[in-house]
């Protein structure tokens, strides 16, 4: 029943309204059960919806479901519809399902031990539910729209509820910093699918899907290039792909399991999303052909460095879903648009899984995010359950069979020739094979990074000397949906095993467009015929060399000195947050800095084996801070590393040279226009006008010199002219 | 039922001014009473009104002054009915924000506010110059009073420069109107000031060209002024800055749509050749203004005054959006089919959405930031940062606001968006760089009104500083549960932000006595030294009738908990009035960008009858709709 997507859409935003409207009324537990059940249920009727078997038939451009008119101008009407074609239902089933999972596990991750060993609710609680709602909701309207103006619709609201979830810890300054930063560079994404709409609609007259993007009057010209680019920025800014990509690891700020549905398995995703839904356009399209996959494989490349050297685990995973866009994005570029979707699929299930498995072993640690603070909790029977899924998400990651993430990335890897074969199925406007070969390399490359940085921080956390914290286990319901992601992790790959079966292949071809070149018929399947067994073994030996090198350096290394140069960081934890509020709502108005602040400080230093510099009590957590480096010898090779720890670890600096290129200037600009500008201007016009005024009358008062004869003069000169006048007027006529 | 929605206001002002009674509340409920009548009709008129009908509806004619020409006639079409349920429904609202602020010289401040509704509502309604003029006059008294006695500090400058720039403004009007006067004779036959009469006169033989450029000049200076338009927004700022609460909305909310209105009514349609060939200028002038606007609102201090900066932003659309209607009827973008263009009514809808969705969303900006005024006594942004952090204290409130700033800021799905979309479509249409360069003002309206919000409502959580919060806010002691009952109330009808902190908030109901202990740090410091407005008495408003407890208690003690001013003032969250006035306009603003239906319905006949009418009354444009072949 393709008609259950209207139910889809509906549930999770009755949740938000009830939570939002009767929230006071409601228990938090009540608040929280329903709107995890809101999204359950709206996951079976997804299901339900992917039943149909219309959907494995005839072309999708039929599926606008629950047409309605929105007018918006008389010569202008837009017909909105709900589409349940292949693409929306594969992801309204990982939205609904990932997305129910992780409503199921916030109900534990949002509760805090307290002091008399009983779980209290979070300030807040209920609110959480009702944005996690909402985000749902929205996404939900973005990935069924069946028109560009709906499309923005879903597009702004789910940058609305990220900022909200981001800044959801609102007493803490970099978590607010971080969701303004993360709304405004998606504002910037809302501008470009905005005016790449304003393209699309101005030449083919139409904003739905199905009839703008197939239309011929978007031709082959330039107008197709404008729209492709533009819409590459909302894209772009979306996915946190370079150059809108500084907003995604700041946006860890916000609670774990948000990171994980919004930052990891949905939201971003909705850049590749947009290129698939848009292929009929980016396919064509010379210009984004070739950008795409070197945004792609460039973001992919740059998030995997960054990734080498955090020390927050969160953060770690935050560089790692970059890297696994820019994936997709250099797939969907070439036009592997299957592959794309399957690694989105993939990674959906198994970057939750990460996430939610580091965000048990936070919450245990009672906030701490620190790797260097951790170590040895593999052994630790209340984080077995995280290590065990945190094993097979790094597994699945890191490419190696038979984990989901294997088949996902092959498919990907397999879409670029590596060592420049010509064949047409890679090459939909003729570009060089050179060029694909050398971005095949890069993602192989990546792949070998990602592998290293999931077990340096796989052998941080669950290797080595046990840690000082003392672990509390877990609710329950957080280690069932652990459970229940890790099985997907394992399994979520053989939806398309190469040789044998592509469901997939079946599932999206009724979607895709088919594309030719003169009478070749271009297009890329899944790489299900053809086992290129140089290929895989590449792939597969990138991830497990990456393995090994990471274990062993780190098992080697007792005292960690592999991240001997870190810089001291002193996070901000979500549990001190905690403690601050905790403390200002108490009776007595307990001071800031809790013992257990202190005690955290001291952990630092035992485990460091090292005097680091104590944590500063003023010191704000929204980057981590460089320890002045200060020796009495200069070591090259030792500050080398240093700097390059340093660059990597702030992202490239990406930030820096935004705010020098962008928002200081800007800040200048405007604060020029507002602090010299603007008053001139006020002058100009108010002195320009009231000058004119008092010069006219101080230049009309010398007439007034009260001498008759002037005055007679004047009468006389005024007659002579008039007499002049009408004997023009006169000889004229 | 126009003369009715006009005058009853004037009775309702008469009534006050002649009231034995000297008990404030009289006037109050008397003023209530009368802008919901008001309210009533303008409904009334609103839903009654047949969409699909060209011409004016509800039209009143008498005959006046026949020794002139004027008229008495009265008459709404699907723009100014609008503008009148949108000023039905924001007086009813300043009214009530009023309720408590106001507390100097009530009797003249509400005789004032009901002038200057009479003046509002005629100037949509007239359709004789003559009548038209003394309305527009009207408006401009009242307003001047209302910010130069109850406003701020500033508010004697302000007044009288809001004053003298509306009156120049209107003076080039009034010359324009007699030159038209004596051009249109010819073309009617008599001498005339009938609105109606003299556009269709000029239908068939348009006003010389000359003329037109005149006219149109001389009229237009006078509205870019209202609207107010890069370079003579100046008096904008100021006015808002100083006026009262209720009269930035009004300001905001409608008397800014006053210059539009007149573009729409007079300038295009009356001068169409004019409006065509001076569009790039006008275009021109509103993109600075768009990005100017923009510019300027990313660094105001103050909240009202960014505001109004973001006010001259969004004006700038309507401008925009008018202009790029007027330059698409000929034709000339090369790009698009010209039949489009001709019928480019989506700017003209578009600009028409703006005017309403901004009266709806920057009246709510005004009002929200009113409510801050009376709790804290300031607006300065960083001031309230260091003071507090009004998203813990006042939940529904806050949820309000968001839903303001994230319509103001055009988020998909509340009214602002559809009116920017439309406007910057129809400007796409034009010319793909002119939605290029307006696109960067989302983004700026992002960066400046979340700058805001966050530093208004979540605070710095580092550098608290009880000396600050000391100085501010001392002059609400009074609070008392009266208010929190109707604070209860307001928050069940609360937004997602309610639900969640009630917690917090019903442990304040239940347990007032604690809990003023609780934060009864240095109660003594009464004194409010950053005051702004100096004559705006502390509240004595009826419900405040129990002084609070446990000022007296725990003096001087370093409170930690920055949620709460230090010398234990509360901060009630919104009331009764308040919450009257905000909630039901957020949910306006959002029902309105779902379906935005409910006001084009009303546009599409005006759309085309302006486009039909434009293209009749100009030889140029007939010739252009003759050879694209309409």
């Amino acid at each position: 029943m393709p008609e259950a997507i209207g139910l889809v859409v509906l549930l999770p935003l009755l949740g938000f309204l009830a939570i939002a409207l009767f929230g006071p009324r409601m228990s938090q537990r009540g608040a929280a059960y329903l709107a995890s059940g809101a999204v359950g249920l709206a996951f079976l009727a997804a299901v339900v919806t992917a039943l149909t078997p219309l959907i494995s038939s005839s072309n999708w451009g039929s599926y606008g479901l629950y047409k309605y008119d929105w007018t918006l101008s008389g010569s202008w009407k837009v017909t909105f519809g709900l589409a349940a074609d292949p693409l929306s239902v594969i992801m309204a089933l990982v939205v609904t399902g990932v997305g129910f999972l992780i409503h199921v596990y916030s109900i534990g991750y949002m509760t805090e031990l307290g002091e008399d060993g009983k779980r209290h609710y979070e300030k807040d609680y209920r609110r959480f539910f009702a944005y996690l709602n909402l985000f749902v909701f929205a996404m939900l309207l973005l990935i069924t729209a069946d028109n560009f103006i709906w499309l923005l619709v879903g597009w702004g609201n789910v940058g609305l509820s990220s900022f909200l979830l981001i800044g959801f810890y609102k007493n803490k300054p970099s978590a607010v910093a971080a969701a303004r930063k993360a709304f405004v560079m998606n504002t910037i994404g809302d501008v470009g699918l905005l005016l790449g709409m304003f393209v699309v609609i101005a030449n083919t007259g139409s904003a739905s899907f199905s009839q703008a993007l197939n239309s011929p009057n978007l031709g082959g010209g330039e107008w197709r290039e404008w729209a492709a680019m533009l819409l590459l920025i909302a894209a772009v800014a979306k996915s946190a792909q370079f150059p809108l990509q500084t907003w995604l690891p700041d946006a860890m700020e916000g609670p774990t399991p948000v990171s994980a549905l919004i930052h990891a398995a949905t939201m971003v995703t909705a850049g590749v999303y947009l290129i698939v839904r848009c292929h009929p356009l980016f396919g064509e399209s010379t210009v984004a052909t070739i950008v795409v996959p070197i945004i792609g494989a460039f973001t992919a490349f740059y998030a995997a460095t960054c990734a080498l050297v955090q020390t927050d685990l969160k953060r770690v995973l935050a560089y790692s879903t970059m890297s696994q866009l820019g994936y997709m994005f250099m797939a969907a570029g070439v036009g592997a648009y299957e592959a794309a979707m399957f690694h989105l699929v993939a990674h959906a299930f198994f970057k939750a899984l990460l996430f939610l498995s580091a965000g048990s072993i936070i919450h245990s640690l009672g906030g701490e995010q620190d790797m260097r603070n951790m170590g040895g909790l593999r052994k630790n029977p209340a984080t077995r359950t995280a290590w065990i899924g945190f094993t097979i998400g790094a597994l699945a990651l890191s490419g190696i069979p038979p984990f989901a993430g294997f088949f996902s990335k092959e498919a990907i890897l397999g879409s670029f020739p590596l060592f420049g074969q010509v064949t047409h199925h890679y090459n939909p406007i003729g570009l060089e094979p050179m060029y694909l070969s050398v971005i095949g390399w890069v993602g192989l490359l990546t792949a070998f990074m990602t592998a290293f940085y999931m077990f340096r921080a796989y052998m941080l956390v669950f290797e080595g000397p046990e840690t000082r914290l003392h672990p509390h286990s877990n609710p329950g319901s957080m280690n069932f949906v652990l459970v229940v992601l890790s099985f997907f992790s394992v399994v979520g790959g053989f939806l398309a095993m190469p040789g044998l079966w592509n469901l997939l292949h079946n599932w999206f071809q009724p979607l895709l467009k088919t594309f030719h070149r003169g009478d070749e018929e271009l297009w890329f399947p899944i790489q299900t015929e053809r086992l290129e067994v140089v290929e895989l073994a590449l792939g597969v030996g990138a991830g497990v060399a990456g393995i090994v090198l990471a274990v062993g350096l780190y098992s080697l290394t007792r005292q960690r000195s592999a991240d001997n140069l870190q810089p001291t960081l002193t996070s901000h934890t979500e549990e001190q947050v905690r403690a601050e509020e905790a403390s200002s709502h108490s009776r007595q108005g307990a001071p800031i800095f809790t013992p257990r602040a202190l005690d955290e400080a001291e952990i630092r230093r035992v485990i460091a084996g090292r005097d680091l510099s104590p944590t500063r009590p003023e010191a704000s957590g929204d980057q981590p801070r460089l320890r002045p480096v200060l020796k009495k010898r200069l070591n090259p090779v030792k500050l080398g590393r240093q700097g390059l720890t340093g660059f990597l670890l702030y992202g490239w600096g990406f930030d820096l040279l935004y705010n020098l290129l962008f928002a200081w200037p800007g800040n200048l600009t405007a604060k020029f226009i507002a602090r010299f500008v603007e008053p001139e201007t006020e002058k100009a016009v108010d002195y320009g006008l009231g000058g004119a005024a008092w010069e006219g009358s101080k230049a009309s008062r010398k007439t007034e010199t009260g001498l008759a004869r002037n005055y007679a003069l004047g009468i006389l000169f005024g007659t002579v002219a008039l007499l002049i006048y009408v004997a023009v007027q006169t000889v004229q006529r | 039922m126009l003369s009715a929605m006009t005058y009853i206001p004037l009775i309702g002002a008469v009534i006050i001014a002649i009231l034995p009674s000297r008990n404030p509340n009289a006037y109050r409920w008397i003023a209530l009473l009368t802008t919901g009548i008001n309210f009533a009709l303008s409904l009334y008129t609103t839903l009654t009104f047949v969409r699909g009908q060209a011409g004016y509806q509800f039209e009143e004619k008498a005959r006046w002054i026949d020794s002139i020409g004027a008229g008495y006639h009265m008459g709404v079409d699907g723009v100014s009915v609008l503008m009148v349920q949108l000023n039905g429904l924001l007086f009813l609202i300043a009214i009530l924000v009023s309720w408590y602020p106001i507390q100097k010289r009530v009797r003249e401040y509400y005789v004032a506010i009901l002038l200057l509704n009479v003046g509002l509502v005629g100037v949509f309604c007239a359709l004789d110059f003559f009548l038209f003029y003394i309305f527009w006059e009207l408006v401009l008294i009242p307003m001047a009073i209302l910010i130069g006695v109850w406003g701020g500090a500033n508010r004697v400058y302000a007044a009288y420069k809001f004053f003298i720039y509306t009156l120049v403004g209107s003076l080039l009007m009034l010359v324009a109107i007699i030159a038209l006067y004596f051009q249109a004779q010819p073309l009617v036959g008599r001498f005339t000031l009938d609105i109606v009469e003299i556009t269709n006169a000029t239908a068939n033989r348009p006003l010389d060209y000359t003329f037109q450029i005149l006219a149109f000049l001389a009229f237009g200076s006078a509205f870019a002024i209202k609207v107010p338009l890069w370079p003579f927004h100046t008096w904008l700022p100021d006015a808002h800055t100083e006026a009262p609460t209720a009269g930035s909305v009004i300001l905001a909310g409608t008397m800014l749509k006053m210059g539009c209105y007149g573009f729409i009514r007079f300038n295009l349609p009356l001068f169409p050749d004019a409006s065509k060939d001076l569009a790039p200028l006008m275009i021109g002038l509103a993109i600075i203004a768009i990005i100017y606007g923009a510019m300027v609102a990313l660094v105001q201090p103050d909240m009202k005054k960014l505001v109004a900066y973001s006010s001259v932003s969004h004006m700038g659309f309507v401008i925009l959006g008018l202009f790029t209607f007027a330059y698409g009827l000929g034709g000339q973008s090369g790009r698009t089919t010209d039949r489009l263009l001709l019928a480019n009514t989506q700017a003209f809808e578009g600009a028409v959405f703006v005017m309403f969705a901004h009266g709806l969303l920057t009246g709510g900006l005004f009002l929200g930031v009113g409510v801050v005024y009376e709790r804290l006594h300031t607006r300065d942004i960083k001031t309230i940062q260091n003071t507090t952090r009004v998203a813990s204290r006042m939940p529904v409130y806050s949820t309000v606001f968001m839903i303001f700033a994230m319509g103001s800021l055009g988020l998909p799905g509340i009214s602002g968006f559809v009116g920017e979309f439309l406007v910057m479509q129809g400007a796409f249409r034009v010319n793909g760089w002119l939605a290029f360069a307006t696109s960067f003002v989302i983004i700026f309206a992002a960066i400046y009104l979340l700058w805001m919000y966050q530093r208004v409502f979540f605070g710095k959580v580092g550098d608290y500083d009880p000396a600050v919060a000391l100085s501010h806010g001392a002059g609400h002691h009074d609070e008392s549960h009266g208010t929190l009952a109707a604070d209860n109330a307001a928050t069940n009808q609360s937004g997602p932000a309610a639900g969640a902190d009630n917690t917090f908030h019903g442990e304040h109901g239940k347990h007032p006595t604690p809990d003023s202990e609780k934060f009864g740090g240095g109660g003594a410091a009464g004194i409010d030294t950053n005051r702004v407005g100096t004559d705006s008495l502390p509240e004595k408003g009826s419900t405040h009738a129990v002084p609070a407890k446990g000022h007296d208690t725990g003096h001087g003690k370093h409170h930690p908990d920055p949620d709460v001013l230090a010398n234990g003032a509360k901060f009630p969250d919104l009331n009764l009035p308040e919450g009257l006035a905000l909630i039901p306009l957020a949910i306006l603003s959002i029902l309105v960008g779902i379906f935005p239906a409910w006001v084009l319905d009303f546009l599409t006949t005006s759309g085309s009858q302006l486009t039909i009418t434009m293209v009749e009354h100009s030889n140029t444009l007939a010739e252009i709709a003759r050879t694209v072949g309409k």
